[in-house]
């Protein structure tokens, strides 16, 4: 029995692409840290829905967010991702035969499918793009088809239909590839006339339906309308792929009407017979995706987004692992290092081995705050109990996250704690009508409901509320620690952060005035950096007194301290020591830090703007 | 040539069957759309929870459906609506009572009924039935005004993301954009405000980039700076002359501070702030000495005609008042439009005597009543829990708390009707977050009524809902101004005001000049 290759060929080909679509975002792009970047969050919810529907692009991005919400499962979000590529493979050659007919669809369709799969690369690009292809396409196929068995005035009326239903539906990206697409499809050559007609028709209305849509619409712009997908973006690649990708097809649309294909049957019968024209239909278009899957770059932030995701699930061992291989000038990321040192019980230890450029904004981002860093505010205060502080600053994060899943699981919590529980109430039964964190708001209902005690995480972070209200300093957070303390002198997190934050800002008169409250807090032993600023201190005024009953500064700090003075000063003066050998060996100090690295010592001023 | 298609007896039976099919579809539909009352029934000594809380109210006859959804849990529910010359049932599995809207039309405002009942039924798990006391409603002869505009904001106090001013019709649940920032580079929005509710001529402020003021002026945009080098702010707090051209504004310097304890989550102050009017067709900026001290003069208000302008002050002067704990006291000063001129000020309610903070005086259009808030310290009030609501005869200034409106949450933000007939404010007490909009009837005896939260088509709305309506104000009509004209606007160069040259600056405390 012959093999009839082009029956068995076609979804080999299919699984190929599947399994290595798959892998890639398995293993170079990681589905979870998309999910953690982006926090799609979709909602079985009439008003979420409806929110969605009534602007421009709403569908498209209804149903990314629906897709999206799935990569918080590695393994299933890979296989909704290779699904999504094979159907879009699909289309795309099911387009590609629909205007042309030819032995390599195949190999066409891959650029705008490899194009698509590498956007996401980009971590802040959602699946609308790859969605918005379909839908292009499947409304163009549909066009282009019903057109060869209507009149070319209802072709016309037809196309205006489809372009209004894609723009609201899909967004202005899509309206312009599927204009360009048909009108470049039907171009009669040999009827200039007929294409003048064509040319105008379609320019006018897409034009018009861009115009009156943005003119009676308060929810979009001219600007954002006509920009689509493009508008999302500051990324030049992925501005760069986008393009491709849309392109991609108008393109194949002119290319065909100028040129002659051949056709379906005799091109089964050229491939069957041709071995080479075979291995370019077929194997040369997956070995393109390969290769472009293997060699393309892994994004640099990918590291640094591991960082912060792994900080979310307090896994510290594995930030502080992550942090060695990562080079980074996000203070963001410094901050995570903090909180995994003080996790870890190193940062009064062993802070200094990170080289803090920063300073205390590395530490405590309050008083820079941007969108960026308005979760991480709410996580560090979270951390420390201070809870109203968690949850103004997630509030904060709402307005420009609105429905992330891990800000309303904030506000649930600190709610819960405070016992706002109509608060409560309302963002878990939100949040509750998300499939993927359905179990989470049943365990928070039944605390809400007060038919389980809080489990010992919850109990940690309600047992030292803030009884004397005062205000927040957003500005100087070393007052709202101290604050802390003042109620609950046993709050260790806020006694580190405390005494790092004022030897970040060389204030060792604040240092030396808290450190007693190590003994209250049961410290067998004054910790390293707060010894080394200690002595520090000292030499600048010795007559400092630290009131300590039962701990003492070591003999060894002691000598370190006089072997780095000495060091700095024939750096300094007779120039025979590097940096980089005082670095060897006292870089782990506070002194390495307030000489060398300290943004006040270096005078260096940082980009970051506030919003 | 083209035979006719001729009718086979195939094709006739087809239609047959098709019709017959579709006549079977509508009987059934109508027969299980037929609601029938339980024969048998337990009559409850208990009150019927419902959501929203639509009992025991006065209502408007052009209000939309009050949809409801029952609290007690059941298989069934029944909900029958009379006013005695006609009623209708609506029934639901779980409780959610959406009321259909000719019927609800026909029951309020057909032959001016005035009351009617509901009765409510449930069919418990043992399959047994409740009915519960009838709910009895007030129709009122006097309408409510058909829109409202408010701002839509999040809880947040320091950003912002998506925000936007909405109208929404009372009569039916269509809430349509006036302005969205998403068409203005998603800056920051507000004090819509409406020259005696006519959305004809009406403003809005935008903060950010771009910023200035909208002006919308029977159908003309402008949008202009009021910031001038004698005022230490732009125009915020406004309001309309009844002339139509000059519109009141305080200036602000406006501090927040966040709370570390306790129930409330800020404290919204000024370090400064003035009193200034802005003369539309001279496009000028003006003020008085005795509207800039160095006392905190602020949220001013016109009288309906235009004879004297309310205001809120507190004497920030002493070092020993942190100007965030301040109590400010209710004034009015004399205007005379013809001469420009202002006359004395008059301090109608000491913060002194109340022990309290006044707030937001809102004079009704018939200009009898005054409501204003009292909250522990501060003129920020909708971030005070204590914040209540008043009312002050304007003939005998004696004034009372609006017990029936106020609870124990924040009560604020309260606009009067054309009419003088209805007011709103908005009220925390749904979840001790957001700020919802409640409506209460005052009638000719000064009577108010219980206070009814805004309807919506989905009764499960407020459960999912996370948007503040932030300063809703009512409105006589549609707004007129169409978001692409506004937005567009926004992005034209700001048409800069200049300072009234007739002003002694050094008559005044100097209030005005300090810098930000």
């Amino acid at each position: 029995m012959k093999l009839n290759l082009s029956i068995a060929t076609k979804p080999a080909l299919y699984i190929v692409i599947g399994i290595a679509s798959a892998l890639f975002i398995l293993l170079k792009v990681d589905p979870l840290l998309i999910y953690f970047q982006q926090q799609p969050a979709f909602f079985f919810d009439r008003f979420f829905i409806g929110q969605h529907l009534n602007m421009p692009g709403g569908t498209g991005q209804l149903i990314a967010l629906f897709l999206g919400q799935f990569f918080v499962a590695q393994f299933w979000g890979s296989v909704l991702f290779a699904a999504l590529l094979m159907f879009g493979t699909y289309t795309q050659m099911l387009f590609i035969k629909t205007i042309k007919p030819n032995n390599y669809a195949l190999l066409l369709s891959l650029f705008p499918i490899i194009a698509a799969s590498l956007i996401v690369l980009d971590y802040n690009t959602d699946l609308q793009h790859i969605i918005n292809l379909i839908a292009v396409l499947w409304f163009s196929i549909l066009h282009l088809g019903l057109s060869k068995k209507i009149n070319s005035i209802s072709s016309l009326i037809l196309f205006v239909v489809l372009n209004l239903t894609l723009f609201h539906l899909f967004g202005g990206t899509a309206l312009l590839s599927f204009s360009l697409i048909i009108l470049l499809n039907q171009i009669k050559l040999q009827k200039p006339k007929q294409s003048v007609v064509l040319f105008a028709t379609i320019i006018i209305s897409s034009t018009a339906i861009l115009l009156l849509y943005t003119n009676f619409s308060a929810y979009i712009n001219i600007e954002k309308a006509a920009k689509g997908l493009f508008y999302e973006t500051n990324n030049i690649q992925t501005i760069v792929l986008l393009a491709l990708m849309f392109a991609f097809n108008p393109l194949l649309s002119l290319i065909s009407t100028i040129t002659k294909g051949a056709k379906k049957q005799q091109a089964d019968i050229a491939l069957k017979n041709n071995p080479l024209k075979f291995t370019v239909a077929y194997l040369l278009p997956l070995l393109l995706l390969i290769v472009s899957y293997l060699l393309v770059p892994v994004n640099p932030e990918k590291n640094k987004i591991q960082i912060q995701q792994l900080a979310s699930e307090e896994q510290w061992d594995q930030v502080l692992e992550k942090a060695k291989t990562v080079v980074s000038d996000q203070r963001r990321d410094f901050f995570q290092i903090n909180r995994a040192l003080y996790h870890k019980g190193q940062l009064l230890e062993n802070g200094f081995a990170v080289q803090q450029w920063y300073g205390e904004h590395g530490l405590i981002l309050t008083p820079y705050y941007n969108s960026k860093v308005l979760m991480l505010c709410s996580d560090l205060y979270h951390d420390m109990s201070f809870i109203k502080g968690s949850l103004h600053w997630a509030y904060e994060a709402q307005t420009k996250y609105k429905l992330a899943p891990n800000v309303l699981q904030r506000i649930v919590t600190e709610n819960l704690i405070l016992d706002n529980l109509k608060v409560a109430q309302k963002f878990n039964h939100i949040l509750s009508k998300s499939i993927i964190h359905k179990d989470w708001t049943e365990q928070m209902q039944t605390y809400i409901d007060g038919e389980k005690p809080f489990d010992s995480k919850l109990s940690k972070y309600a047992s030292m509320p803030l009884q004397r209200n005062g205000y927040s300093n957003t500005q100087h957070p070393e007052y709202d620690l101290i604050y802390i303390l003042t109620e609950h002198p046993e709050n260790n997190m806020a006694l580190e952060y405390l005494l790092f934050h004022a030897m970040l800002r060389h204030d060792l008169a604040m240092v030396a005035q808290y450190t007693p409250l190590l003994e209250t807090q049961n410290y067998n032993h004054i910790p390293k950096h707060i010894e080394e600023a200690l002595i520090m201190a000292k030499t600048i005024k010795s007559d400092l007194q630290v009131d300590f009953k039962t701990l003492k500064i070591s003999v060894e700090t002691q000598k370190n301290f006089n072997d780095f003075t000495r060091m700095l000063m024939q750096h300094k003066r007779e120039k025979n020591v590097t940096q980089a050998e005082i670095q060897q060996k006292h870089g782990n100090t506070f002194w390495y830090y307030i000489t060398f690295i300290s943004p006040i010592s270096t005078k260096r001023s940082f980009n970051e703007s506030t919003l | 040539m083209n035979r006719p298609c001729k009718m086979t007896k195939k094709h006739i039976y087809i239609i047959e069957t098709i019709i017959a099919t579709l006549l079977i579809a509508v009987v059934i539909f109508t027969f299980i759309s037929l609601v029938h009352l339980p024969k048998k029934f337990e009559t409850s000594s208990n009150q019927v929870e419902i959501f929203p809380d639509y009992t025991n109210i006065t209502v408007p006859l052009n209000i939309a459906p009050l949809n409801f959804e029952i609290k007690h849990k059941g298989n069934k529910h029944i909900a029958v609506f009379s006013n005695g010359n006609y009623n209708f049932k609506v029934k639901s599995k779980k409780g959610q009572i959406s009321i259909p809207a000719r019927k609800w039309k026909k029951l309020i405002s057909k032959n001016n009924p005035q009351q009617y009942s509901v009765d409510i039924y449930t069919q418990t798990n043992d399959k047994t039935w409740q009915k519960y006391p009838s709910i009895q409603n007030v129709i009122s002869a006097d309408t409510i005004d058909s829109h409202i505009v408010f701002r839509h904001i999040d809880a947040g106090y320091i950003l912002w993301g998506d925000m936007g001013i909405y109208q929404r019709n009372l009569e039916n649940f269509k809430k349509t954009p006036v302005l969205l920032n998403k068409t203005t580079d998603n800056n920051c929005m507000n004090c819509h405000t409406f020259y005696k509710n006519d959305p004809s001529k009406m403003l809005i402020h935008l903060r950010g980039d771009p910023s200035g003021t909208l002006l919308f002026n029977n159908g003309e945009v402008s949008f202009i700076n009021t910031k001038t080098d004698y005022t230490m702010s732009a125009g915020v707090y406004p309001s309309w002359h009844p002339n139509g051209n000059i519109v009141a504004f305080s200036v602000n310097l406006i501090n927040q501070k966040f709370h570390t304890a306790g129930n409330e989550q800020i404290n919204v102050y000024d370090r400064a702030s003035d009193i200034i009017t802005y003369n539309i067709d001279k496009n000028e900026v003006s003020t008085s000495p005795l509207l800039s001290t160095k006392s905190l003069e602020n949220l001013p208000n016109w009288s309906p005609d235009g004879k004297y302008l309310y205001y809120i002050s507190s004497d920030a002067s002493s070092p020993q008042i942190k100007t965030e704990n301040v109590k400010y006291s209710l004034l009015r000063i004399a205007y005379n439009e013809t001469s420009n001129t202002w006359g004395e000020t008059d301090t109608l309610l000491r913060a002194s005597d109340t022990g309290k903070s006044i707030s937001f005086p809102e004079v009704s259009p018939d200009g009898k009543k005054l409501i204003f808030c009292m909250a522990d310290h501060g003129y920020f009030t909708i971030h005070r829990t204590s914040s209540d609501l008043y009312i002050m005869d304007l003939e005998t200034f004696e004034y009372k708390p609006i017990d029936i409106a106020n609870s124990e949450y924040t009560e604020s933000y309260h606009s009067w009707s054309s009419n003088s007939k209805w007011f709103l404010f908005v009220s925390k007490r749904v979840d001790g977050l957001y700020s919802n909009v409640f409506f209460s009837h005052i009638d000719e005896n000064g009577n108010i009524s219980k206070p009814f939260l805004m309807p919506q088509k989905h009764s499960s709305f407020y459960q999912s809902s996370t948007l503040n309506y932030n300063r809703p104000t009512f409105i006589k009509e549609k707004v007129k101004a169409r978001s692409y004209q506004l937005s567009q606007k926004a992005f034209n160069r700001v048409i800069n005001t200049h300072f009234d040259e007739k002003v002694d600056i050094d008559a005044l405390s100097g209030a005005t000049q300090i810098k930000n």
